[in-house]
């Protein structure tokens, strides 16, 4: 069958048969990229030289079950030559619950591993030291405050100095959880309670551990919701521009919190596009950075991000050619200029991620970074008269849409009063929509389908869900056994004064973690001490 | 056993699908309503509305606790637009009523405007009854919010809650719009804002400006989240109940105002639709001089 | 005044993804259905009185994350203990052989993803049909 394509891009901006020298009036290449990547505004990318220096990291996502197998896993990536994790956490841990909490019922250890006390972290970072390998945990406050305390403690332990630990801690208040629903983050903890430990976190970390990033927005969990590429630009920059502002509020200097800001983003599948949201993002940020927040330091003008391909694109459909899709998306975000690339697996419609295909994931990404040569100019898009004028689009739909939202009174008031939410009910209904009627071509769902009985078949995860929670909750009574009542319940009430006293939660927490007290217990003082509670 | 002796001794099942019944209407419905007349009278009835974002199921929710605390058992019976292309809906008010549902003292209920165009489903009024009949203490009804239905909803519910938000201006909307003849109270509800206590001056300005305005209207200020000032709305509606408390006069009341709106609806699509050649031609005879406005009106009530 | 199909949608457990349920709330109600949406975090309690409160005519559920047998199992289990008896739709990231058990455990339809929109619809009125004209 033949399929016209459609002649706008996936999110709406009219595409014409040709590009020339008109479609880019007025471009001045030094003002509009930057002299050369790793100059404002930083269009070709953040760094001078960008891959002919260092190849993006390829990062691998690590954790299921207990920490124990966890530490396993990272030690036998190590041995492969693996210097960069992203710890998933299980959903019972991400919302505060220790793994024995009835809530956490078939969870444990499920979508990552669980953490519930010091000694877990402590068996996380097994064989490993905080100063020389780099974890990067997808948590977000109340938890990240939790997990800080936890880092800090290993490292104290340890005996390593604060200002020596390498990491980050993802601490994103509200797109952490799926990036959608508000009632994502207001169910188990007070939402001013969450903005207050991630304005915590970032003063604990901007004066205490400098090497630590300490906020990574989280674009990817929101894009995956169904929105559009403007919409994701827009509501991504928002969204960190208000967290920004909450940290210069409380005094902090925009010049060292903003150094160790980050962005967590999807690459999608329509392939310029994506490339022109990630250049036009860093315009934006550069510009707002400079010009709004007045940070002098060159180093928080520049936006940094990682990326994974979109785990909305996959198809359970002949899961084999999701491939394909990660390899055009991966090349998609590297000619975008990101850091750090991690690549969903081909079999991700149908569960979890087994070896097999995390391992042709990152096969697909070192085939784009070491056979294809695309590393070895900077920007090798740029001063295409399509590519600056789709990156011109893209910057003045998404300012648009960041105007609105300042109308609004910031992305935090327009998510309180589900804005947001109405935003992306819409888009992925409209999505829904277009697949449906064929709008939007999907290979193997709504064009070149096969029957069902020629699919191939396919390996699935196992989900050992019942006994991770049984062997937890064992763990957990007998930690709960061993440690000393007195000083227990000392730490516990020294969370709840502290909290009350309204001083940075992170030394209090870091004194809990260190007499026993484990995460639950620590999100249930503090929920107390608000008066609060959702049981 | 009928429906209506199930659902009065308690079985909350039985209350469930006597709801439906009356929703759908046929000889069930019947039934049913026959059954029912001489058993409410009993409940109170309390209306909450206001504009889409004003937190009126969460206020909802937070009063429903404190409502539990003093023992009562409650009501709710939340109404929501169906799609006027496919009489369809989604109703969504009760996830934020959700920490209630393994209390068996609360009933919640969610209904559909089906076409309704008030905004306040047409079988609202008999789905009040029947939670009545079932013994609920107070029937809380939450409706659309979207113009209409306030004020139907005044004729269903002995005490009209009128909620707010600060800052969106909708307040503003509702006094041109008349809303605030029809509240028994006012709540400026999410009072965790800057903008509330303006929002709350506002209002009481608007009350005490309107020309022979002596009503006194209390205006409350709620933070439903947190459930600040609830207390306060408790108690305003408790000392508002005390003064009139509920009777059986209450039900046919409600159902003559019902009919009221529906006939005044009724009528009013007629005409406004103009498809109807009788009617064109009362029309026709008024813009002619040759009927008086009180015949005209008189021969329109009845083809309504 | 005429009958709609009413069905209850839940997310359970503490799985947030909840894009693909609702499309479908939005899918089915403009299909004439009556959806009553409860959101993200219930119990499997919670769910069946829900139902039985809306005299729902069905249940649809769906996951991401890995914790369909567990739900599952409990929906069906309080559904039991309940005395509720409505056809169980569930959706999301299943695997195939876990689609075949739990059609054993009583859930009526599995809906992969990718499955089109008219064929959701298609499915869930056919079994709501059948069970009205039975």
């Amino acid at each position: 069958m033949s399929q016209k394509p459609p002649l706008s891009s996936a999110a709406g901006i009219a595409i014409k048969e040709t590009y020339g020298p008109d479609d880019i009036t007025g471009f001045d290449a030094g003002r509009d990229l930057g002299a050369s990547a790793g100059e404002f505004p930083f269009t070709r990318g953040p760094y001078p030289g960008m891959y002919r220096e260092r190849v993006w990291t390829r990062r691998f996502q690590v954790g299921f079950g207990s920490p124990g197998e966890s530490n396993e896993r990272i030690k036998y990536l190590v041995e492969n030559g693996a210097n960069g994790f992203v710890i998933t956490i299980d959903l019972p841990t991400s919302y505060g619950f220790d793994s024995d909490d009835p809530i956490a019922q078939g969870e444990v250890g499920v979508t990552g591993v669980a953490i519930s006390t010091l000694e877990d972290m402590e068996t996380l970072y097994d064989g490993f030291s905080p100063d020389s390998v780099s974890y990067a945990l997808s948590i977000r406050p109340p938890v990240s405050a939790v997990t800080l305390a936890m880092l800090a403690s290993v490292a104290e332990k340890k005996g390593i100095a604060l200002d020596k630990v390498i990491g980050t801690q993802q601490n994103d208040p509200f797109y952490q959880m799926s990036g959608g629903p508000l009632q994502t983050v207001t169910q188990f903890f007070p939402l001013d309670g969450t903005l207050r430990l991630c304005a915590d976190n970032i003063e604990f970390i901007s004066t205490r551990m400098p090497r630590l990033n300490w906020m990574v927005t989280n674009g990817y969990n929101l894009r995956e919701t169904g929105v559009n590429a403007i919409q994701d630009g827009a509501f991504t920059l928002g969204h960190a521009f208000n967290v920004f502002k909450m940290a210069k509020d409380r005094g902090l200097d925009v010049n060292v919190f903003a150094r160790r800001a980050s962005f967590f983003l999807s690459c999608s599948i329509d392939f310029f596009e994506e490339i022109a949201k990630f250049r036009a993002m860093r315009r934006i940020y550069a510009h707002t950075m400079r010009e709004v927040f007045g940070a002098t330091n060159p180093e928080c003008w520049r936006m940094r991000f990682s990326v994974q391909s979109a785990g909305n694109t996959l198809t359970t459909q002949q899961p084999e050619v999701n491939v394909v899709r990660a390899g055009v998306e991966a090349l998609a975000a590297a000619l975008g200029g990101a850091q750090s690339i991690h690549l969903c697996s081909y079999d991700e419609g149908h569960g979890l991620p087994t070896e097999a295909s995390s391992r042709m994931a990152l096969r697909t990404q070192q085939v784009i970074a070491y056979e294809t040569g695309i590393t070895r100019t900077v920007d090798p898009l740029g001063g295409s008269y399509f590519v600056e004028n789709l990156t011109n689009q893209m910057e003045q739909a998404i300012r648009a849409k960041l105007a609105e939202i300042d109308g609004l009174g910031g992305m935090f008031e327009a998510i309180r009063h589900g804005w947001l939410e109405n935003q992306i009910n819409q888009a992925r209904y409209q999505y829904q929509a277009d697949v449906d009627s064929g709008r939007r071509p999907l290979v193997g769902v709504n064009v070149f389908q096969i029957p069902q009985s020629e699919e191939l078949p396919i390996e699935i995860h196992k989900i050992k869900a019942d006994e991770w929670g049984t062997k937890r909750s064992e763990y957990l009574k007998q930690w709960r056994q061993r440690r000393d009542a007195v000083k227990w319940a000392e730490a516990m009430a020294h969370i709840e004064t502290a909290w009350r006293e309204g001083t940075n939660m992170v030394p209090a927490l870091m004194n809990a973690v260190q007499n026993g007290v484990t995460m639950g217990e620590c999100n249930e003082a503090m929920r107390q001490a608000q008066k609060w509670s959702f049981r | 056993m009928n429906l209506v002796d199930d659902l009065t001794a308690g079985d909350r099942r039985a209350l469930a699908r006597a709801i439906s019944a009356v929703e759908d209407g046929g000889p069930e419905a019947a039934a049913v309503l026959a059954e029912l007349q001489s058993r409410v009278g009993k409940a109170a009835v309390i209306g909450f509305t206001g504009p889409p974002g004003a937190g009126k199921s969460t206020l909802i929710s937070a009063y429903i606790t404190h409502l539990r605390r003093a023992g009562r058992s409650v009501g709710v019976i939340a109404v929501d637009p169906s799609s006027p292309l496919t009489g369809g809906a989604v109703l969504g008010d009760r996830a934020r009523m959700a920490s209630h549902i393994d209390d068996d003292g609360v009933f919640i209920r969610s209904l559909a405007a089906r076409g309704h165009l008030g905004g306040l489903s047409a079988a609202a009024p008999f789905v009040v009854d029947l939670m009545d009949a079932a013994g609920f203490d107070v029937v809380i009804i939450e409706t659309v919010g979207t113009g209409q239905s306030e004020v139907e909803i005044a004729g269903l519910a002995g005490i009209t809650v009128v909620v707010f938000a600060p800052g969106l201006g909708d307040h503003l909307q509702a006094i041109k719009a008349g809303i605030m003849e029809i509240a028994t109270v006012l709540v400026v509800n999410k009072g965790d804002s800057p903008l509330a206590a303006a929002t709350a001056a506002h209002l009481y300005a608007a009350l005490h400006l309107n020309a022979g305005g002596h009503r006194e209207v209390p205006i409350v200020t709620t933070t439903a989240t947190t459930g600040d000032g609830v207390g306060d709305l408790a108690e305003t509606i408790a000392g508002l109940l005390s003064v009139r408390p509920p009777s059986p006069a209450d039900a046919p009341r409600r159902l003559r105002r019902m009919l009221a709106a529906l006939a005044a609806e009724n009528l009013k699509e007629k005409l406004l639709r103009g498809t109807n050649p009788e009617i064109d031609s009362i029309c026709d005879e008024v813009r002619g001089g040759r009927l008086g406005l009180a015949e005209a009106l008189r021969q329109l009530a009845r083809i309504a | 005044m005429t009958k709609r199909h009413r069905i209850v949608l839940a997310k359970m457990g503490l799985d947030c993804h909840d894009t693909g349920i609702v499309i479908v709330a939005q899918l089915l109600r403009d299909h004439g259905f009556e959806v009553i949406y409860l959101g993200l975090h219930n119990s499997a309690d919670a769910v069946v009185k829900a139902a039985l409160q809306e005299n729902a005519d069905a249940i649809g559920i769906s996951f991401l994350s890995g914790q369909h047998m567990t739900q599952v199992r409990l929906l069906i289990e309080a559904m039991a203990r309940q005395r509720m008896q409505v056809p169980v739709f569930c959706g999301g990231v299943v695997p195939r052989e876990d689609a075949a058990e739990l059609q054993k455990m009583g859930v009526a339809e599995v809906f992969f993803p990718g499955t089109l929109g008219p064929e959701v619809v298609a499915r869930v009125s056919g079994v709501l049909d059948r069970g009205r004209a039975a």
